[in-house]
């Protein structure tokens, strides 16, 4: 049975700036099931929030722009209301295979793979091509935001009450006493002790950690298929941020909600994630099973990303060198230029395709898992790789950016003689 | 490492006025540091952890005399700097720098790095140009860059750059005490790891001192000797580094410690959860500061509780201590699932239970006496009736008496009443 909420095919999205066109995502895949928690985790410039924010396409256009891919939104209530709502924008894919996600006239955004009678019975909605008023439909009703900062997204001006109540009203027709109720049902929902009273109180009453709580009581207002967390807890204190991810494990249980986390600490994702996805500068690394990421990471990055970590214990290593460049990427992998085990392969040609480890769920985009390659030799560990070339005295391959520590320090002393 | 340290730090004071009015009458103060002592010796690293607002950073800025401390005694190599005039502030300060968190705002986007790293040399009385510039490509060099960079501008650079050159402008003096206020926390992983290193081997090159503070403990494991845990404005334990890590003594500690995610799916679910917020340091909970949050809070004697019951009943009782309860959110969540109209008193009261996770019975008979009584009395709208019950019945020690900092059995110091030395003390002055 196909259980996919979310198919993210190729999807492409670029900014024009004054230094060129920066490609922000560059041609990625992934799948969220219903239900399930996906996590896309990566530093910062990987592509990861405009991922998360192409998905309802909530980017600025212009300047941003999605030239390529396809998002499909395979709720099945989706596609009917939408299907009622815009009759010519309807394509039908007469037989029975799988649809190639290209597929019809640019306005048609409502794809119907199979009917049943007169009922659609399986079908997607593709956000790229859907037209503002169906996005309308989409966010906020069936996929839901929550963002880093609870602070800017509610306004100071209003009571938080009267901010769900405006969430409710807009997607559905109550009255304003049932919206209230509901409003207070949600904000106890969410862990707002005394949720009557704190109905009139105005954001600045309350804390960081209880206004992101109101923020998912907002976005749980139209009960979304789909919510995209966007670093909500990255802006709270560790003790705070235990008690918000303690509640979207317990909302989604209740609710059967999917959940897309865009995070950039890997800790929090072994924490909530049942699969996760790893990307870099605008690109998949690897992708699967949260157990096979962490415990048999594929990807040089993904196993670079985990032995940086500080603080578990083992000694720190870090990665060196810097991104590469947005506007101009490389030839071949991206991470190649900071990846000690890069060859030649790496640097030619477009980002490998994404190999399957294993007959795993898990894929890596990497050379070495490819034919003729031994995949062992990337599964070693960044840390042999890296004492292994530096105790010899060669450089290892980087950017050759900032030098390593005991370069530095060298170089430190012989030249401080002289100043000092 | 000397044996004499070269920071001292006693009974540390920094309160803010709370002022009201046209004539500024203080009306209460907001105590972010509220008396902590600590020692940083030559080399060593100390770090100083907790969540925000616990007054990790005013503990910097009002050491270094950035803001002037309320009350405490900071001395430096031997002296007491907070009574230094200006030109021993001045000459103090030389020799103690810091590092922000923010490399972007803490650079003039219109002067050259080179300028920037050179001006506390200019301060300080170098007056040769070329020698400034000299000395300044030199540490250039030394902190990962290039001499050459010296005459590019801040933002030509990537944030983790921008923090190796407000790292070489601290050096550039050649202090004695570096303090760092989340140095790395605006920087990605990978980049953290690059200037973590560079910090450790600046401090080993120049017998730095330091002072680190950061919310985040894996930071700090990896770069500091010694750890300092602050809960609103004050040190709870301060231990060696791994020691703290493998055995915290004090239960802020652990729960600090239990609630950071750890990258291994295999033990998601573990971290302890903490209740609530962090109260106001304007008014600071009674006896430990930490008692209306601690999983561990002790129960009374007369008792016999269960420790998360125990948790729970003080939750509870904590929510009325502030204000009546709000019934009609328990009324409403009652109407909806059961579709019945008023709930009686028993159903509220067992919705109350509900809502703070205790018990439908607790375990001890006494105490799940005086619970029942005054959630009766509660609902029945006699608020201070049930007020009254419970305080008189369930009072913590940890809110009668305020712990001090004191050597624990682990061998280093936790103010906690759990440790037993603290905790016969008081048992023997209820005694006598």
């Amino acid at each position: 049975m196909d259980d996919r909420l979310l198919a993210i095919q190729d999807l492409h999205t670029q900014f024009r700036t004054s230094d060129g066109v920066v490609h922000a995502v560059d041609g990625i895949d992934f799948d969220v099931r219903r239900g399930e928690t996906v996590c896309i985790v990566g530093e910062s410039g990987s592509g990861k929030t405009v991922t998360s924010e192409s998905i309802t396409k909530i980017i600025q256009m212009p300047p941003g722009a999605i030239p390529e891919g396809a998002i499909a939104f395979r709720d099945l209530e989706t596609v009917r209301e939408l299907a009622d709502a815009f009759p010519t924008a309807v394509f039908d894919v007469a037989d029975d295979s799988p649809a190639d996600l290209a597929a019809g006239d640019d306005d048609q955004f409502v794809v119907v793979e199979e009917r049943d009678g007169d009922e659609i019975a399986r079908g997607y909605v593709d956000v790229v091509r859907a037209p503002p008023a169906a996005l309308r439909h989409i966010r906020g009703g069936d996929i839901a935001h929550v963002f880093q900062n609870p602070q800017s997204a509610l306004d100071p001006v209003y009571t938080v009450g009267w901010q769900i109540v405006e969430a409710i009203q807009l997607h559905e027709d109550v009255s304003k006493t049932d919206a209230r109720d509901r409003a207070i049902d949600l904000l106890d929902r969410v862990g707002i002790p005394d949720a009557a009273d704190r109905f009139d109180d105005h954001p600045h009453e309350f804390s960081g950690g209880m206004k992101q709580r109101v923020i998912i009581a907002m976005a749980l207002a139209s009960d979304p298929d789909l919510l995209i967390a966007d670093e909500p807890t990255t802006a709270l204190d560790v003790t705070i941020q235990a008690q918000i991810l303690d509640l979207l494990k317990e909302i989604q249980r209740d609710l059967d909600m999917a959940i897309l986390f865009i995070t950039h600490d890997l800790g929090v994702v072994a924490e909530i994630a049942d699969r996760v996805v790893v990307m870099y500068a605008g690109k998949v690394m690897e992708r699967g099973d949260v157990f096979d990421v962490f415990e048999t990471p594929a990807h040089p990055y993904t196993r670079a990303l985990l032995e940086c970590l500080p603080g578990r214990g083992d000694r720190m290593l870090s990665i060196g060198g810097s991104l590469p460049s947005v506007t101009d990427p490389p030839e071949g992998c991206r991470f190649a230029d900071r990846c000690p085990h890069a060859v030649d392969d790496c640097v030619a040609g477009d980002q490998p395709p994404l190999h399957a480890v294993d007959g795993s769920d898990q894929r890596v985009s990497c050379v070495y898992y490819g034919e003729g390659y031994d995949e062992t030799t990337v599964q070693t560990g960044f840390a042999a790789a890296r004492e292994g070339a530096t105790a010899d005295g060669t450089t290892r391959v980087d950017g050759g950016d900032p030098p390593t520590s005991a370069e530095t320090r060298a170089n430190g002393r012989s030249r401080s003689e002289g100043d000092r | 490492m000397s044996d004499r340290p070269l920071l001292v730090v006693e009974g540390l004071q920094k309160h803010y006025p709370i002022t009201s009015g046209v004539l500024k009458r203080e009306t209460g103060r907001v105590r972010a540091v509220d008396g902590v002592d600590f020692a940083v010796s030559p080399g060593e690293t100390l770090g100083i952890v907790g969540e925000s607002g616990c007054g990790k950073s005013t503990v910097a800025t009002s050491l270094l005399r950035l803001e002037e401390p309320t009350a405490g005694e900071v001395s430096f190599d031997g002296e007491d700097i907070t009574d230094y005039g200006k030109r021993d502030l001045k000459r103090f300060r030389r020799r103690a720098q810091m590092i922000f968190q923010d490399p972007t705002a803490s650079f003039d986007p219109r002067m050259t790095v080179g300028e920037s790293v050179a001006e506390p040399l200019r301060i300080h009385g170098i007056t040769d140009r070329q020698r400034r510039r000299n000395v300044v490509k030199d540490l250039l060099g030394r902190v990962g860059l290039s001499p050459e960079d010296v005459d590019r501008y801040p933002h030509e650079f990537s944030g983790g750059q921008k923090q190796r050159i407000a790292l070489a402008r601290a050096l550039v003096v050649n202090p004695d005490l570096l303090v760092a206020d989340e140095p790395v926390s605006a920087l990605d992983v990978s980049i953290q790891a690059d200037i973590l290193e560079l910090m450790n081997d600046v401090q080993r090159e120049f017998d730095l001192a330091m002072l680190f503070i950061s919310h985040n403990l894996g930071v700090v494991r990896e770069v500091c000797d010694r750890v300092a845990v602050m809960y609103l404005g004050e040190i709870v334990e301060i231990a060696p580094t791994e020691q703290l890590f493998t055995d915290p003594q004090h239960p802020y500690t652990r729960a600090l410690l239990g609630s950071i995610p750890r990258p291994d799916p295999r033990r998601r679910g573990e971290s302890v959860t903490l209740s609530g917020d962090v109260p106001s340091p304007a008014n600071p909970p009674e006896g430990c500061r930490f008692h209306t949050r601690c999983p561990e809070v002790i129960p009374p004697s007369d008792y016999d509780f269960d420790q998360r019951e125990w948790r729970a009943v003080q939750d509870l009782r904590q929510r009325l201590h502030r204000e009546p309860l709000d019934l009609e959110t328990v009324r409403t969540a009652h109407t909806e699932t059961d579709g019945a109209d008023a709930p009686d008193d028993e159903t509220l009261a067992a919705g109350v239970r509900e809502e703070f996770g205790v018990p439908a019975e607790l375990t001890d008979a006494d105490a799940e006496r005086v619970l029942a009584e005054a959630l009766a009395a509660e609902v029945d709208g006699n608020h201070d009736c049930a007020r009254e019950r419970l305080d008189e019945a369930f009072v913590t020690p940890c809110e009668r008496t305020h712990p001090d900092l004191q050597e624990t059995d682990a061998g280093w110091a936790a103010a906690c009443l759990l440790h037993d030395d603290q905790r016969r003390a008081v048992e023997q002055a209820a005694d006598d």
